[in-house]
C-alpha cells in the first residue's frame, strides 16, 4: 500500500531546503560582486553590477582574436584597437542606443579596454564601462 | 508487501536521482554566468528574475540532491525536485513551439544546440522517477 507523506511534511521540509539554498545563493552572488583586488577606479563596473544591468550589457571583448576564439562571455563581440576599423561596424550595429557596453580584457590595468572604452565613447551611443578586474574576473566568478 | 529488492532499488534509484541533481547543481553553482546565459536563451525571465534563478536554482538542486540522496527532507526535496523538473519541461516545450535553437542549460552550458527530444524524455522519466518515490515514501522522519 502506498504510503504518502503528509503535506505539512513535505511543507516543512521543502521550506528549509529554500530557505537554504537562498541563503547560500546570496552568500554566492555577494562573492561575485566582492570580485577584483582593488577598490573601482572611474569609468569601471563591477561584474555583479554588469549583470544587473537592465537591458543586458553589450559585452566587448578587447582581446586578440585568438583569445577571443579560444574562450569569451557568451555574447561577447570582438573589438581591439589593432583590427578596429574591420570590427567596429558590427559592434555599431548591434549597439542599441543608451544600451550599457562594459568592455574586458586581460592586460595588466586594463589598457586595452580603457583604450577600446575611450573610443567608443566617441560616439556618444550609450554608456560605456571597463568591466572591473577584466577577463580573470569572469573566469574567477 | 515490499521485497528486500524493491527496497533496495528504490535506494539505489533515490541515491542516483540524488547524485544526479547534485552534479548538475555543482556545475551550475560553479558557473552562474554561463548559466545565466541559458536561462536568457529561453526568452522568459525577465532580467533580474533571470540573475536571481542563475544564483538560486543551482543551490536548490544541490540542496534537494543532497537531501535525497542522504535521505533528509527527503520528502521535501522530491516535491521541490518535481516542481522544479516540471518547470524545466515547461520552459523546454515553450522553447520549442518557439522554434528556438538554444542547449537546455541542464546541466550548465553544453553544445549550444537544441536536443529537446532527448532533454524532455530524460526529464519525463526523472519526474515519473521523483513521483514514484514520493508516492512510495516510506519515510519515518
Amino acid at each position: 500500500m502506498a504510503r504518502l507523506p503528509q503535506w505539512q511534511t513535505v511543507l516543512k521540509q521543502a521550506g528549509i531546503l529554500l530557505l537554504a539554498s537562498g541563503l547560500a545563493a546570496t552568500v554566492a552572488a555577494f562573492s561575485i560582486s566582492l570580485d577584483g583586488p582593488n577598490v573601482i577606479q572611474e569609468g569601471e563596473i563591477a561584474l555583479a553590477d554588469a549583470l544587473l544591468r537592465q537591458p543586458p550589457p553589450l559585452w566587448i571583448d578587447a582581446r586578440s582574436e585568438a583569445e577571443y576564439r579560444n574562450e569569451h562571455i557568451p555574447g561577447a563581440l570582438l573589438l581591439n584597437t589593432e583590427e578596429w576599423e574591420a570590427l567596429v561596424t558590427r559592434v555599431l550595429e548591434k549597439w542599441e542606443p543608451e544600451r550599457t557596453a562594459v568592455v574586458y580584457c586581460s592586460a595588466p590595468g586594463a589598457q586595452a579596454s580603457r583604450e577600446v572604452a575611450a573610443r567608443l565613447r566617441d560616439f556618444r551611443l550609450g554608456p560605456v564601462f571597463v568591466l572591473h578586474g577584466g577577463w580573470n574576473v569572469w573566469k574567477r566568478k | 508487501m515490499e521485497t528486500q529488492m524493491m527496497r533496495w532499488g528504490k535506494t539505489a534509484l533515490r541515491i542516483a536521482l540524488g547524485v544526479l541533481f547534485l552534479y548538475a547543481g555543482g556545475r551550475k553553482a560553479l558557473d552562474p554566468v554561463s548559466f545565466l546565459q541559458s536561462i536568457e536563451n529561453y526568452q522568459i525571465l525577465p532580467y533580474p528574475a533571470a540573475v536571481a534563478s542563475a544564483f538560486f536554482l543551482p543551490y536548490l538542486e544541490i540542496f534537494c540532491g543532497t537531501a535525497l540522496a542522504l535521505k533528509r527532507l527527503h520528502a521535501g526535496a522530491l516535491a521541490l525536485l518535481g516542481a522544479l523538473v516540471c518547470l524545466f519541461i515547461v520552459a523546454l516545450l515553450t522553447a520549442w513551439l518557439r522554434g528556438l535553437n538554444i542547449d537546455c542549460g541542464c546541466f550548465g552550458l553544453g553544445d549550444g544546440k537544441a536536443h529537446y527530444g532527448a532533454a524532455l524524455t530524460r526529464d519525463f522519466a526523472i519526474l515519473a522517477a521523483l513521483g514514484f518515490l514520493l508516492w512510495r515514501d516510506d519515510s519515518e522522519e
